[in-house]
């Protein structure tokens, strides 16, 4: 299964570069929630081990459980994603209003 | 030093005069007392003494005086006693002369601590100071005039460049000896032969020579002239430019007697002594053309110290001794000329003997002295030089025409300047026969000194020759005299005949200044080429970016790529892969899809799809975390549309694809070639995986959960407290994209536009908290703007979504969602959830309100609900808790049970449920202010 | 075994703490003021007191919640770290001192204070952490509080800056992360010490290299190596002063310090293909940075491109990666962040005085000249950067030559030194142009002006440090010395 993760982790990286370079910021932004959803699927697929149950101790002994860590590290990175997800609106929905463009090449004030 | 602070401070103009004798008796004081050493110099040899200063960095001061030093002291601090005196006579106004101290003082202390220093690289502390206190000097007039800039700044340039040059070289032979003190360097073993002499020594060469102003880096020191005339005298003429010719003398015994030094040393020091004597005589500045004269007797200098067996120190030494006496003299008198008449001009000058007849016995003797007459210093000198030249007649050749134009020179200073009838009737305001004093003592010890040779010159020289020295004014008739003569005469010839070649049209030189004005040039050339890659296009930054990641990792190699093995394990959960296909399709839908909302609500199918991959994982927390995140993104990004005007999302949407296929294919290509390196990775990094038994961290963590913590939901144990920091931290982000979300979006644009008062009563009360003005009574400045383009194709969040229905369902929502975020907080530890998980939900209970009521109701209803508290308290909360244990000797952060507390339904009350609840305040606290900040009505900019 | 020591906490929560106050607080600036500029005090107080116990005893430690390393996050000050901190927090002080007297228009938000807190507490995490997803995630906190510090400058164009910055920071983030999950999935563990020890062990060495490159990328490009770079010059231009002072002189010296981690302690064996890299692009790096700082429009940006040019000889010294070097690379970054930062409030504290706070150099020229005070701080500080003695610029141009002579590297040394060059040419020549140059049209400047309390703090340390550059000196020997026996690191930490 992992391998098939693998796999999809690296199309959704793909295809979230893809979005990223997008001139639309949006879209942009889209590219960037897609890509920080793939690193989720990427740590599990490099998870530990391959569970059957759910990372509770009384699974324990029913059979492998899912490695926990890698599970926190996913929390923790989903939750920071989210905060720059939302900060990258704002500041999106600031620059239409400030620069007058959502169109990521006509942003280019600051050059030299 | 201490003078300069003392007469650094402003003066009134009676007290000039007495302060400028008072500091001029000090230096000769200074003089007088260095003098004293001789004797013991003489005997001894070396006066030295060390203080560590930074041992790591061979950096130590310490002092290393002989003969030499001693002898570049004695002029230091005489010729300073004479142009401190002169200065206070030359500058009017007591405010400039005050700050002209400051300087020349600071000048002095920094060129004693050069030729007195023991230590390589102090000396090359003191040397960048003097480069940088004549760069002060020379652009001491720079706020009135260009040049003055220009000219300071092509000084520092070149002679810093010079010196970062030294610098290397410096270091380059102090490794080599392995010290840096001077005393072992010229005891020590013999440099000559080590393998990096070679890079060392021209390293050495290019710091004296840019500092001794040797062609072809003679240029900056005519440039220079725009300094004050005392400066001019004192720095470019007497002292800093032979702080060139010192080092190379100092080091001459531990680098000399080799043929790169001998030919490099002889080659541009005979090459600049008639450079720079030719491009004298072109000269109308009269200051330029004492300028060029010295460039010219520094080259004689360097050509001496390039003599093998030291056979021209002595000439050398003499020279230095003649030199800076008469030149100095000749400075000083042209300031005074040019105080006088008001102009430097040769053209214009003349008869000026009549007005100012001391001067003009001055000059004569000055000018005698440096063309070489007897019984002046300056015919020992050029005596000497000859004679330490004699073996090359290309020398003597090269020499006798420089010293024939120096004569020239000298002829023309007299006569035009003084004695030849007036070109133009310039009004002379007299100058004071203070500033006289100066002057006439330096030109006095040059006619004193030539005079009285043994028991003046020789005691100042003897301690740096090793065998006795033999100084007269008349050796009878040897090769020498006739030369000399023969320069004379050749000079005279040539003044005689100077209305003729001053017609000439001489073949101008290649101008070293062009030449170093083309380099700067195009190293800004260079600059604009560089400054063009930031072009200011983000995307062209990010594909540099993620390229320039795939070329370095071509570097690390595809060791792993090989090891993946590629055959398939099995096992096919087809519910798994239905759901990967799913996110992968809704993916490509977002991109694909030309109306933002949507692209976003495909996107948001994406990440429910990949929530239900960590479910079939199994890994219920994250995926009730990430179903939850999902969500609020969704409404965040489709709330968050209705704030970005409609036209320009337009635009952009048709802007999408207007992209040259090039840059189309070039996106892909590079999206390919990363997902496929990302999928490489990933797959060697499950074939490298660990063992299972050896991943002892997270089953320690599998096994230490319920024991230690009383938890059976381990990730919950490992966010809460194995890790808690993690989610400490991860919550301040949250908060710091809560704040920043609201300050960007509720705060009125930099720059004032025509602004009204918002008429809404609660939310003025809270969102002015988060407004420049912190002051509760001043009331909110929103902005005007105009709302009529909110209103587009996809958003109308009120109108759609605000129906009865949809009223009462967010009302039951909003307490059911508080229910079961209390119900997770309580049993975070059993099931899936936790205070995070909590504050979300609570969190979309609050979102639906804001959906449904829209704000402004919205405000109205949840008035009670203060979200900046929340955070505040929140994090506190978490953080004291956190700190709380330490105060019994436990360390932060560590888990407590309260088990003595009883508590109904199996609820266990621990550290952990108060930093949970910290954590659901915090969160539920940001999701409600980013709901406020983004649902907030008004315009944030004018559009 | 080493006993916890409660200083560790200091640097990371005192700011988080009085970041949360602040908000509580939103309403009263000047309480905010008072509580954020004790906090950076404190700070910085008990960073010092973590130098000098690692000074004396050696490395410190801290097992949050009392979990044994590799098991808990254990943060981990060796002496590399704690000189890395102590000098972070010295300038996050004057930067706070400074938003005191500072009369910018967003430093008035009741949000900027706990900004800056959280990105104080980032920075010092960053340094302190010996947990390396700890590290990331002190590394977003430190990243998002500024992108919102720039989002919401006085400076027009700060949306932009912060929206490039935010993208591109990202990819950062994300190779930190594939890197970090490549390590969890060869060692399982997150340990900075375990991972080393594992990977010494020479076990599953499959992915080192790759993981390597990925984790120097992410470093790179957190302190604006080219060609990771072109965030910098806009991200730090658009920041308020104080911002700007903390951003270009400390916050980029985070990605220095990840790169001696990774070559001193993490990847020891695959640190010379790193090392290599560093060379290459150091020295790109310099001559990129001194080049455009030479012909940038404005005198802030200038600045900010030099710090790209002098974060090149830093790398130098760490790709050359003998001791001297490494000393050397130490010194010039600690240097180089009072000179930095200093120089930097000067700029801003002149800008100040201008009508529209514009530091560009066709609207500065010559306003300089009714400030002499200015223009002399600033010669001094520039002179500084240029490496002039006595000041501590030359201190670290000394020590970064001597180590290009240890490591032999002569063609590089000879091309940084040339460089150094260029930086005299720019300081000198803005300086003219700023402070001697007649402006080009009738200037109106304001009599009040940014306070000169902070620059001056920390140009008082510029010149400290060129004349008593022995401890400074002595405390880089010895973190060396450590780094270059990581057993004992590792021992200590996983308290074997």
């Amino acid at each position: 299964m992992n391998v098939i993760f693998a796999v999809a982790t690296g199309l959704m990286f793909a295809l979230g570069v893809f979005q990223l370079l997008r001139r639309d910021m949006i879209k942009s932004a889209m590219g960037f929630y897609i890509l920080f959803t793939a690193i989720n699927l990427f740590f599990f697929a490099v998870g530990a081990f391959n569970g059957q149950v759910p990372a509770y101790s009384q699974n324990l002994s029913v059979g492998q459980p899912s490695d926990p860590l890698v599970q926190a590290l996913i929390l923790t990175a989903i939750v920071i994603s989210f905060g720059s997800y939302a900060i990258l609106l704002g500041l999106i929905a600031i620059s239409a209003r400030r620069y007058k463009t959502a169109d990521l090449d006509t942003l280019d004030q600051l050059k030299g | 030093m201490k003078l300069a602070f003392s007469s650094s401070t402003p003066i009134s103009r009676e007290l000039k005069i007495p302060l400028a004798w008072f500091v001029a008796a000090l230096t000769g004081l200074l003089f007088f007392l260095l003098l004293s050493y001789l004797p013991t110099v003489t005997e001894v040899g070396v006066i030295q003494s060390s203080v560590p200063w930074v041992p790591e960095l061979g950096l130590t001061l310490s002092v290393y005086i002989d003969g030499l030093s001693l002898l570049f002291a004695l002029i230091i601090t005489g010729v300073g006693a004479v142009v401190a005196l002169y200065s206070g006579y030359y500058f009017e106004d007591s405010r400039v002369l005050s700050r002209f101290y400051g300087l020349l003082f600071a000048f002095m202390a920094a060129m004693l601590a050069l030729v007195v220093a023991g230590n390589v690289l102090t000396l090359f502390i003191a040397w960048e100071l003097t480069s940088i206190i004549s760069f002060l000097l020379i652009s001491f007039h720079g706020d009135h005039s260009a040049d003055a800039r220009t000219g300071a700044l092509r000084a520092l340039i070149i002679t810093g460049g010079g010196g970062l040059a030294l610098l290397l070289g410096l270091t380059l032979m102090s490794t080599a000896a392995g010290t840096s003190e001077l005393s072992q360097i010229l005891s020590g073993s013999a440099l000559q032969d080590h393998p990096w002499y070679t890079a060392f020594t021209v390293l050495i060469f290019v710091g004296c020579f840019s500092k001794s102003a040797q062609f072809p880096l003679h240029f900056w020191l005519p440039g220079a002239m725009s300094a004050p005339t005392p400066a001019s005298a004192y720095l470019h003429s007497a002292t800093m430019v032979k702080a060139g010719i010192y080092l190379l003398l100092r080091l001459s015994p531990a680098l000399g007697d080799t043929g790169l030094w001998q030919s490099a040393l002889m080659g541009f020091g005979l090459a600049t002594m008639l450079i720079g004597a030719l491009l004298a005589l072109r000269q109308h500045d009269l200051k330029a053309a004492l300028a060029y004269s010295t460039v010219s007797q520094l080259g004689v200098l360097v050509a001496l110290i390039g003599l093998p067996h030291g056979e021209g120190i002595q000439a050398a030494l003499i020279g230095i001794l003649a030199h800076c006496l008469y030149k100095a003299t000749l400075f000083l008198i042209a300031g005074a000329v040019d105080h006088a008449a008001g102009t430097r001009d040769l053209r214009k000058l003349g008869g000026l003997a009549a007005a100012m007849p001391g001067w003009a016995i001055v000059c004569v003797l000055a000018c005698l002295s440096m063309a070489g007459l007897p019984p002046l210093l300056g015919f020992v000198a050029k005596e000497a030089l000859l004679e330490a030249m004699i073996e090359s007649p290309l020398a003597l050749v090269v020499i006798v025409t420089s010293a024939a134009l120096t004569v020239t020179m000298a002829l023309i200073f007299i006569w035009d300047v003084f004695l030849d009838k007036p070109r133009e009737t310039h009004h002379l305001h007299e100058s004071s026969w203070g500033m006289l004093v100066g002057p006439s003592a330096l030109a006095g010890g040059a006619l004193i000194a030539g005079l009285s040779l043994d028991w003046l010159v020789r005691p100042l020289i003897q301690p740096m020759i090793d065998q006795e020295v033999k100084l007269a004014l008349f050796h009878g008739i040897n090769l020498p005299l006739i030369l000399s003569v023969t320069a004379i005469i050749l000079g005279v010839a040539v003044f005689a005949a100077r209305t003729r070649w001053r017609a000439w049209a001489i073949p101008a030189l290649p101008n070293a200044t062009n030449i170093y004005n083309a380099l700067v040039g195009g190293v800004e050339k260079a600059g604009d080429l560089v400054l063009r890659s930031q072009n200011g296009k983000l995307r062209y930054y990010l594909f540099v970016i993620l390229g320039a990641v795939s070329l370095l990792q071509l570097s690390a190699g595809f060791s792993h790529v090989t090891a993946v093995d590629f055959e398939w394990n099995g096992e096919v959960d087809f519910l798994r892969l239905m759901l990967l296909l799913l996110a992968l399709g809704t993916m490509v839908g977002s991109i694909v899809f030309r109306r933002h909302v949507m692209a976003a609500l495909s996107l948001g199918v994406a990440g429910y799809s990949v929530g239900g991959l960590f479910l079939l994982e199994p890994a219920p927390d994250v995926a009730l975390v990430q179903f939850m995140i999902e969500t609020l993104g969704t409404v965040l990004i489709i709330i968050m549309l209705a704030k970005i005007n409609a036209h320009q999302r337009q635009v952009a949407m048709d802007n999408l694809w207007k992209q040259s296929r090039l840059g189309l294919v070039r996106d892909v290509v590079l999206s390919a070639i990363i997902g496929a390196g990302v999928a490489l990775f990933a797959l060697a990094a499950i074939n490298n995986r660990a063992l299972a038994e050896t991943m002892t961290v997270t089953a320690w963590h599998l096994e230490n959960a319920l024991p230690l913590l009383g938890f059976s939901d381990v990730v919950g144990a490992i966010v809460t407290d194995f890790r808690g920091m993690d989610t400490i931290i991860e919550i301040s982000v949250l908060s710091v994209a809560a704040l920043g979300v609201l300050t960007l979006l509720a705060k009125p644009s930099p720059g004032g536009v025509i602004s009204k008062r918002i008429h809404i009563a609660q939310p003025e009360a809270r969102l002015k908290i988060f407004h420049l003005d912190a002051q509760p009574d001043q009331p909110v400045e929103m902005p005007e703007g105009n709302d009529d383009d909110e209103n587009d194709d996809e958003i109308s969040l009120d109108s759609v979504l605000s129906t009865p229905l949809t009223r009462i369902v967010a009302q039951l929502v909003l307490p059911f969602a508080l229910l079961v975020a209390l119900s997770q907080l309580f049993y975070g530890g059993e099931a899936p959830g936790d205070g995070f998980t909590a504050g979300v939900i609570s969190g979309l209970g609050i979102t639906l309100w804001y959906v449904v009521f829209g704000y402004q109701e919205a405000q109205r209803r949840l008035g009670w609900l203060k979200p900046r508290y929340l955070i505040g308290s929140g994090l506190l909360l978490v953080i004291l808790n956190a700190a709380a244990p330490m105060l019994s000797n436990l360390p932060f952060a560590a888990h407590v049970n309260f088990d003595q507390i009883y508590l109904p339904a199996n609820l266990h009350l621990s550290t952990t449920f108060i930093y949970e609840t910290g954590i659901f305040l915090t969160v539920l606290g940001c999701t409600s202010t980013v709901m406020e900040a983004i649902t907030y009505p008004k315009e944030i900019e004018p559009l | 075994m080493l006993p916890n020591n409660p200083f560790v906490l200091g640097p990371i929560f005192f700011p988080l703490c009085a970041a949360a106050l602040c908000i509580l607080f939103a309403h009263f600036r000047r309480v905010q003021r008072i509580i954020g500029v004790s906090a950076t005090i404190l700070a910085w107080l008990s960073s010092l007191v973590i130098l000098a116990l690692n000074w004396t005893d050696g490395l410190q430690l801290y097992r949050l919640g009392g979990w044994m390393p590799p098991y808990g996050i254990v943060l981990a000050p060796d002496m590399l770290a704690a000189i890395f901190t102590a000098m972070a927090s010295t300038v996050v002080m004057g930067g706070a001192i400074y938003i005191l007297g500072c009369r910018d228009k967003c430093v008035t938000y009741p949000a900027f204070m706990p900004l800056y807190l959280c990105m104080a507490c980032g920075l010092h995490g960053a340094f302190y952490t010996g947990d390396i997803f700890t590290l990331f995630v002190f590394q977003e906190l430190m990243i998002m509080s500024s992108v919102v510090l720039v989002a919401i400058s006085d400076n027009r164009l700060g949306v932009e800056a912060a929206i490039k910055y935010l993208l591109i920071s990202a990819m950062g983030s994300l190779f930190l992360l594939l890197g970090i999950g490549a390590i969890y999935a060869s060692f399982g563990t997150l340990t900075l010490a375990d991972i080393a020890r594992l990977l010494e062990s020479g076990e599953r060495p499959l992915l080192a290299q790759t993981a390597a490159v990925l984790l120097m990328c992410a470093f790179l490009l957190k302190s604006a190596v080219f060609p990771f770079h072109f965030w910098q010059p806009d991200f730090h231009t658009a920041a308020p002063t104080p911002v700007h002072a903390v951003l270009s002189s400390v916050v980029v010296k985070v990605g220095v310090y990840g790169l001696i981690r990774l070559t001193m302690l993490l990847f020891i064996a695959e640190a010379p293909l790193v090392r290599n890299l560093l060379l290459l692009l150091g020295i790109i790096g310099i001559f990129f940075g001194s080049l455009a700082a030479l012909r940038t429009y404005d005198a802030k940006r200038m600045l900010a491109y030099s710090t790209f040019g002098q974060i090149g000889f830093i790398l130098l010294g760490i790709g050359w990666g003998t001791p001297l070097a490494l000393i050397g690379a130490i010194v010039y970054a600690v240097n180089h962040a009072f000179i930095k930062s200093s120089l930097l409030m000067i700029t801003g504290a002149l800008a100040s005085h201008m009508q529209n706070k514009s530091a560009k150099l066709k609207d500065i020229g010559g306003a300089g000249r009714n400030f002499p005070v200015l223009g002399g701080l600033y010669l001094v500080g520039g002179l500084a950067l240029a490496g002039v003695p006595p000041l501590n610029g030359f201190i670290s141009k000394l020590s970064i030559i001597r180590g290009g002579i240890d490591a032999q590297g002569w063609i590089l040394l000879g091309l940084a030194v040339a460089a150094g060059l260029i930086t005299l040419l720019y300081v000198v020549r803005t300086w003219q142009h700023i402070f001697q140059q007649n402006p080009v049209d009738q200037l109106y400047l304001k009599a009040q002006g940014d306070s000169l309390v902070a620059p001056l703090m920390l140009l008082g340390l510029c010149v400290l440090f060129g004349l008593f550059a022995v401890p400074l000196v002595e405390a880089a020997t010895i973190a060396v010395t450590r780094l270059n026996d990581p057993q004992s690191y590792i021992r200590a930490v996983l308290g074997g």
